[in-house]
């Protein structure tokens, strides 16, 4: 292969790439909050991080969402953006107990240097009930394992705004009595969620009020408004674990001994799994539109785009099902 | 039916110095060889220093060997000796042993009974001073290398690990390949050449070894005329600085030739000796299982098209 | 535009990133044109499925700092292996290597599922975090290729005759079994130190493309060095831009890993089409050539020049 017209193929080769890329670069986003200096950036891992960031920071927060509505939140790999954007923000709001797994070294890859608010703090974590000898001992994280889904019992929704207001105000504390008063209006409404949902689950007759879900995502909930809950197609908080056959000859012996009439589906994983058990079982399967949000909230104009909606679909959904 | 003929359109193959009437051989002889355009060969680099005489010894000593790969003998009473400085020549048909032989005295396959000695020792320790060139056919064409970077290739075992090669070796390399009148394709990709340039190529590389002995597995097979005369233009300076050779082929004529000495094989040894008492019509029957037919007095390989 | 390609750059993790994947795209395009040249290709792919179970156990007993260890040692394992599967003559050596890789590759699914974080650790394992490497990564990355590249350097010429005549390199004496698994070895320890960033699975597109789009461009063998030792790390670069374009200016997600990967192909796309129109061109010009001239003897492309005999046998590699 004569080597002298080895060349112009190569500078071709790089010169076409470089064209393309000409095409692409195109102006950058805009830099932060209109021209406001002191409005603090809030990075939020969750759709429900950001959700209740919204709520109390009000208009004059920008909040950088990292996980889009409909993405599983325990297996994620942080983008060019979320790393850019976690390096210039102010506030960092997670969830913790382990549910961002991947959140250390985007931390630390970012050079985030602000202040950090995990929204589980101070709140009771539910840990697994068959008790110690189910932890797994290569944990990495030790104590704080246990179930992360806390966000589905209103009155932890509350503790989890007000750990928010409190990194608002360290940032922004010029605005903290603005904060305040949005937390307290916020509040007020999830009092009135909480209300509304044990209202409802009184009316399923008790010997109906028997949960099954997709995983292990509602055990707050269950504990709350006194549900028994039989056992869950995945039996595990993490969304990918591998399915034996004995763990789905024991949710289908369940499903049948304590007379459950449905089995639920969630918005963020496919239904092939739960249809497959609800068929083997002979119950009727929740899913599609009516899917739960367990792990995360809708996209906008659904049913879960914001926290308050997505949990009243949830426990409508489930009265409805179940009554 | 094994082919044992020059590649002539002819069917039968006379023995040289045959008068008038038989068709001008297409094989260059000796006296003919200098008035080739390799004429201007340098002496060929040998294995013996310039003011070392070419020791009066043994280049390989066969005794009563037999080669066995596993249980199955393959090639039995191998008996004979070839001086040093002295050309060998290996005949039989296709599966008769000669690759195998060929080796044997490489150190490549274990001697079952009997010995083979290779410039006074044993095959294996003898391999800095031996050369071997393979069939050009068994190399990739489409490898990314030039000719000088293959004749170089036979410096590499004087060089050593881990060292580069010099200016005195990329001389030797340049000497090998001028004496099989390829010096002004160095720079080409191997593959670019034709089949009997590139087997000109393994030899020049071997010769660039510098070895004492060298050792050709048919390196005629499918050769052009011309690249022919370039190999045995070769062969002969490699012979005549003092390095033994031990060539394998099928062309009779050819090995009569270039060989002080024939050795025919066919699973055993049938004759080792002097060509005019090895190629002679009864070892030649034996080891072809009687094709051999005597014309003239002179002995023949009948072979069907 | 050039902004684009530069300012990136400006943060520290984007910096880091590339880094990383300039060293393992030079290294692994260096180890590559051997890959190629030997027809290793399978066995590279077979070593990044057996090295799976090794990044497992090493990080269960490790954390994060076990992943090299357990791999390289699974790895040496596997690439001892395969070498001393090459010699056996009872089985077909693609269909043991085969056998071998989806075994380990499943014993090493099977130890990650027992995890509670299952799916987490094993796309990182599959696919690498190219953005989130830190310095022990770049230094790990580093210092193998390093080792890698002496042993290559130091070996070459061996390396060199085994790939082109491993017949004539045995029967000079050299011990061809030691060569294959020293370079099996080097692989290996590719594989390794590529796990981090771009994960066992794309590493093989790493190793492979850049000396198969060199290999298309020239017929000389320090060319083909050279050009896949520069077209690793440039796709490295602009894979590392797009993604960072895609993400930043345009909303839209592109794993870094898998940007470089579609670089790397879409570059071996361009070659082949820009070697196949030379091709085309060449043989309609001879084809013009030869009706002008009658009868005259078909110039091939490949036409040697026949410059008068060069004085030295040139200084080409090795």
């Amino acid at each position: 292969m004569p080597t002298p017209g080895a060349r112009p193929v190569l500078v071709v080769t790089v010169a076409a790439l470089a064209a393309v890329l000409a095409g692409c670069g195109g102006s950058d986003a805009g830099e932060g909050a209109g021209g406001d200096g002191a409005a603090p950036r809030v990075v939020a891992t969750t759709t429900y991080a950001a959700d209740f960031a919204r709520a109390v920071g009000g208009d004059g927060v920008q909040v950088t969402q990292i996980l889009r509505p409909g993405v599983d939140p325990h297996d994620y790999e942080p983008s060019p953006a979320d790393l850019e954007a976690l390096a210039e923000a102010d506030l960092l709001i997670e969830n913790g107990v382990g549910l961002e797994s991947w959140l250390d070294d985007a931390i630390s890859a970012s050079g985030f240097d602000g202040t950090e608010i995990v929204m589980a703090d101070r709140v009771t974590i539910r840990h697994r009930e068959d008790g110690g000898a189910e932890h797994d001992e290569s944990d990495e994280h030790g104590d704080e394992e246990g179930d992360p889904h806390i966000w589905h019992d209103p009155r932890n929704a509350k503790i989890m705004a007000t750990n928010i207001q409190i990194g608002l105000a360290t940032v922004d504390p010029e605005s903290a009595a603005e904060y305040q008063a949005n937390l307290e209006s916020y509040s007020a409404e999830l009092d009135e969620l909480d209300r509304y949902t044990e209202q409802q689950i009184n009316t399923i007759p008790s010997d109906r009020r028997k949960l099954v879900t997709n995983h292990d995502s509602f055990g707050y909930y269950v504990e709350r408004y006194d549900l028994e809950f039989v056992g869950s197609i995945i039996p595990s908080f993490d969304t990918a674990a591998e399915l034996s056959g004995r763990a789905i000859d024991d949710i289908v012996e369940k499903i049948r001994s304590s007379g459950t009439v449905a089995v639920f589906s969630e918005s963020s994983l496919p239904p092939r799994t739960a249809q497959t058990i609800g068929s083997e079982a002979g119950v009727r399967v929740v899913a599609g539109e009516e899917a739960l949000y367990a792990d995360t909230l809708g996209p906008a104009g659904s049913a879960g785009a914001t926290y308050l909606t997505a949990e009243r679909h949830n426990t409508d959904t489930i009265v409805g099902a179940l009554r | 039916m094994s082919t044992v003929t020059a590649p002539t359109p002819a069917s039968c193959l006379t023995a040289p110095g045959a008068a008038g009437g038989s068709p001008a051989p297409a094989i260059a002889l000796p006296d003919q060889a200098a008035a080739a355009p390799a004429a201007e060969v340098a002496p060929a680099p040998s294995g013996y220093a310039a003011d070392e005489e070419a020791s009066p010894g043994i280049a390989v000593s066969f005794d009563n060997a037999a080669i066995a790969y596993g249980r199955a003998t393959v090639l039995r009473g191998v008996h004979g000796v070839l001086p040093a400085g002295g050309t060998l020549a290996l005949i039989g048909p296709n599966g008769a042993g000669k690759s195998t032989l060929i080796k044997a005295v490489l150190g490549l396959v274990p001697v079952a009974v009997g010995s083979i000695t290779v410039l006074d020792r044993a095959p294996a320790a003898a391999r800095r001073d031996v050369a071997y060139v393979p069939q050009a056919d068994t190399l990739d064409r489409d490898f990314p290398i030039s000719v000088g970077q293959i004749v170089l290739m036979g410096r590499y075992r004087r060089i050593g690990w881990c060292r580069r090669p010099g200016r005195a070796d990329r001389a030797t390399a340049l000497a090998a390949l001028e004496a099989v009148g390829l010096a002004e394709r160095a720079r080409d990709r191997f593959g670019t050449l034709s089949g009997g340039q590139r087997q000109r190529v393994l030899l020049a590389r071997a010769i660039a070894a510098e070895p004492r002995l060298l050792l050709l597995d048919e390196p005629f097979n499918g050769v052009d005329v011309v690249s022919q005369d370039a190999l045995l233009a070769a062969l002969a300076t490699v012979a005549e600085s003092g390095t033994a050779t031990v060539v394998s082929t099928h062309d009779l004529a050819l090995a009569q030739v270039i060989s002080d000495q024939v050795c025919v094989l066919n699973g055993r040894q049938i004759a080792f000796g002097p060509a005019a008492h090895a190629l002679a019509p009864e070892p030649l029957r034996a080891a072809y299982g009687g094709a051999a037919v005597e014309i003239g007095g002179q002995s023949v390989i009948l072979t069907r098209p | 535009m050039t902004d684009l390609l530069i300012t990136p750059f400006e943060h520290p993790f984007m910096t880091r990133a590339l880094i990383e994947i300039v060293i393992l795209g030079a290294l692994s395009a260096a180890v590559g044109v051997l890959v190629m040249l030997r027809r290793l290709a399978f066995l590279t792919d077979a070593l990044t499925h057996a090295v799976f179970p090794g990044v497992v156990v090493g990080f269960m007993i490790g954390g994060t700092d076990g992943i090299v260890p357990g791999a390289l040692l699974v790895a040496g394992l596997a690439a001892a292996g395969f070498t001393a599967l090459a010699s056996t003559r009872r089985i077909s050596e693609d269909a043991a290597m085969a056998m071998l890789l989806t075994g380990c590759f499943a014993v090493g699914v099977v130890l990650v599922s027992r995890r509670e974080s299952y799916t987490a650790d094993l796309t990182g394992f599959l696919f690498g975090r190219l953005l989130t490497v830190n310095t022990t990564d770049i230094t790990v990355t580093a210092v193998t290729a390093a080792v890698a590249g002496t042993v290559l350097l130091l070996a070459r010429k061996e390396l060199l005759l085994r790939a082109f005549d491993p017949q004539g390199a045995h029967a000079a004496g050299y011990p061809v079994w030691l060569l294959d698994l020293v370079l099996n070895l080097v692989i290996a320890m590719v594989v390794v130190a590529a796990v981090r960033a771009v994960g066992t699975v794309l590493v093989i597109a790493l190793v492979v493309i850049p000396a198969a789009a060199a290999r298309l461009l020239t017929g000389r063998l320090t060319s083909v060095l050279v050009v896949a030792v520069l077209l690793g790390p440039l796709s490295g670069w602009l894979g590392l831009v797009i993604s960072y374009d895609a993400s930043v200016h345009h909303d839209v997600r592109l794993a870094a890993g898998a940007a470089v990967v579609l670089v790397l192909v879409s570059i071996y796309g361009l070659v082949l089409a820009g070697s196949a129109l030379r091709s085309w061109a060449a043989r309609s010009r001879a084809a013009r050539r030869r009706t002008r001239a009658g009868s005259g003897g078909a110039e091939g492309p490949g036409r040697p020049r026949a410059v008068g005999g060069p004085r030295e046998l040139s200084r080409e590699a090795v």
